[in-house]
């Protein structure tokens, strides 16, 4: 939902993305003993629904995982049906997993790039969160809540 | 016991070159020119002078008859041509060994010319396989692209290696 959150501030909501991600792309590499170090790229796709606009979600994922989990990072491309585009920079972020992978849970901080039509100023922060239950390369149930801060 | 890769990685790789080693420790110098093979990019923000996402590049090195290949999956976010850079370097040896490297706070510059850039990193060995399987290390990157990105990047790595106890 796009719900204003402070009634005095017109220009800053809180945009809250919650969508289903399927691999469309990877690009993984393992090293180490035991294979226990996965790294590089995962291509997600998925679809929002945000108020009354259905929205696409573009991951563009990197990971270095050791034994399952560990830091990933990414940009979050939202394409809303107008043709506006709004641009997140994965930061800080974390997957605790099994070894294999799976049973994962994701958090982390998110940071607007930047956007293009009606978010062509926007500027903010926010947070994601999301599971995994299979293996890396599998759905992602993820969640983004972003504090969307837009200059007049 | 220590293994030493200076002289396995000069038998091997023509132009990586061995600047010194001890006993469990060498430093190698590799230049090579990546090319860029498939880029994930857009552009926002006012003029779209934003830039980001993906661009993955390629290079190969010949040496007696045996390749070398140097992937390097980037990930970029620059303002007006400039900004950080992040990646990780993936050298497939011809006994198919690997060597895993992550950039550590890359930044790209502008240079005076109307287009490209300079790349300046520190390195982080990530892992490998083979005889690679437990190494260890870091290094540096520098890089230089006189086109737009995408175009080709003349890049030089320096690494300090260390293969680890046999």
């Amino acid at each position: 939902m796009l719900a204003a959150c402070d009634p005095a501030a017109d220009r800053v909501t809180t945009l809250s993305v919650t969508t289903s991600l399927s691999s469309k792309y990877k690009d993984l590499h393992n090293v180490g003993a035991d294979n226990r170090i996965v790294y590089g790229w995962n291509d997600l796709e998925g679809t929002a629904q945000v108020g009354d606009e259905t929205v696409q979600v573009q991951l563009l994922g990197d990971v270095e995982y050791t034994d399952g989990g560990g830091p990933f990072g990414g940009f979050v491309t939202l394409t809303f049906p107008d043709g506006a585009v709004l641009a997140l920079r994965v930061v800080d972020a974390r997957a605790m997993a099994k070894t294999d992978t799976s049973d994962a849970r994701f958090t982390g901080l998110v940071r607007v790039i930047g956007g293009t039509g009606r978010f062509v100023e926007a500027s903010g922060r926010g947070v994601l969160e999301g599971r995994r239950n299979d293996e890396l390369g599998g759905v992602v149930e993820m969640t983004y809540t972003v504090r969307l801060e837009e200059s007049q | 016991m220590k293994r030493v890769i200076a002289l396995m990685l000069v038998a091997l790789v023509a132009p990586l070159a061995a600047c010194g080693s001890d006993s469990n420790r060498s430093e190698v110098v590799l230049n090579f020119d990546l090319e860029s093979v498939e880029k994930r990019l857009h552009k926002v923000g006012p003029g779209e002078q934003i830039l980001y996402g993906w661009n993955h590049l390629r290079s190969e090195t010949e040496f007696e008859g045996s390749t070398i290949e140097i992937e390097l999956q980037a990930g970029v976010e620059y303002v007006n041509g400039a900004g950080p850079c992040e990646g990780r370097f993936t050298l497939t040896f011809p006994d198919e060994s690997v060597l895993a490297l992550a950039f550590i706070d890359c930044e790209a510059f502008t240079k005076s010319e109307a287009s490209g850039a300079r790349f300046s990193s520190r390195i982080r060995v990530i892992g490998g396989s083979g005889r690679f399987v437990d190494a260890r290390g870091n290094g540096s990157y520098t890089g230089e692209r006189r086109d737009e990105i995408g175009g080709v990047v003349r890049s030089r790595l320096a690494l300090q290696i260390d293969l680890g106890d046999e």
